[in-house]
């Protein structure tokens, strides 16, 4: 039962990457493939795009007015200028989710490395934008509310505000892979039935909802990065 | 009288396996219920803001739910080490 990632089934075959074992060459090679079906399919829908949208358009025009709404409900209008690094994340998170419930291919999320740069890629983003809006003034949340207890709040503040990217990776990580793992569990017991009733159930709730989920905290994060303590 | 430390390793690896996935799920399972539970009451209180409110009783399972997926990671770690 223990996990062996090595013996994973996989349709590609594992490149000999440098510096790298041969499942994370696999995961290399699978983020590649979810980079390609995502360019595919955006340019087919640019190439077709149309007055009245039919099909594949309206799919992705309701994703991009559904992600929109809430960047304008969470940050405000200001937030708009944002929605390329929010809306990126989604689809690739999307995508890669979807990509891992095919049999043979392996989500480039269930891996900890993928997940974990995301993470800082939305870390480091919104501490620069909270240093170059607000300055030195940025830092003094750190402080926590209340001035007496500073010297006491700024530990577990800073603590805090680590404590973000990790929760943010592991989270998408821990559902991701532990979908893969019961899967794998259930079919060992059943050949069909359950399985197919829990991939579904992964498909529809878990897989939009991690995504989503990573999405409302990147715009929950900036938000919090670049408005001022006076508009609450 | 020989005694495997081996053994004991086991032992406690699949003790802590099931422990970790059982009081992990404990914490989750409230905090669902909670979450439930005034989502439906807010339902029967104002049926309209169903649309809103579903959103985000949705978010509150799947962040509820990621605490069990951590003990379930643990203790899946665990697992592995029965045996061995």
């Amino acid at each position: 039962m223990a996990h062996s990632p090595e013996q994973e089934f996989s349709v590609l075959p594992a490149l000999h990457l440098p510096g790298l074992t041969e499942h994370q060459a696999l995961i290399v090679e699978f983020t590649w493939l979810t980079m390609a079906v995502i360019i595919v399919a955006l340019i087919g829908a640019i190439i077709t795009l149309k007055k009245v949208p039919g099909g594949f358009q309206n799919i992705v025009e309701l994703l991009t007015s559904f992600i929109e709404n809430y960047i304008v409900d969470i940050i405000g209008k200001k937030g708009l200028s944002y929605f390329p690094l929010v809306m990126t994340a989604f689809t690739f998170i999307l995508t890669a989710n979807y990509i891992g419930l095919i049999p043979g291919f392996l989500s480039p999320t269930a891996s900890l490395n993928t997940t974990a740069a995301w993470a800082l890629v939305v870390f480091v983003f919104y501490q620069y934008l909270g240093v170059s809006q607000k300055g030195l003034k940025y830092f003094k949340h750190f402080l926590g509310p209340v001035p007496a207890m500073a010297p006491f709040m700024v530990f577990i503040e800073i603590i805090g505000e680590f404590a973000r990217p990790f929760s943010l990776s592991v989270r998408l990580f821990a559902n991701i892979f532990c979908g893969e793992v019961i899967i794998k569990l259930l079919f060992g017991i059943f050949a069909i039935g359950l399985p197919v009733i829990w991939m579904f159930w992964d498909s529809l709730i878990t897989i939009p909802l991690q995504a989503f989920i990573f999405s409302l905290l990147t715009m929950v994060y900036v938000g919090g990065a670049i408005t001022t303590e006076e508009q609450h | 009288m020989n005694f495997d430390p081996k053994i004991l390793i086991s032992a406690a690896s699949a003790l802590g396996a099931g422990l970790a996935i059982g009081l992990g799920a404990i914490g989750s399972g409230i905090g669902i219920g909670i979450a439930a539970s005034k989502y439906i009451e807010s339902i029967a209180r104002q049926p309209e803001s169903q649309s809103k409110t579903q959103t985000w009783f949705l978010v509150a399972y799947a962040l509820c739910e990621t605490q069990t997926l951590f003990a379930m990671l643990i203790a899946l770690m665990l697992f592995g080490k029965i045996g061995g």
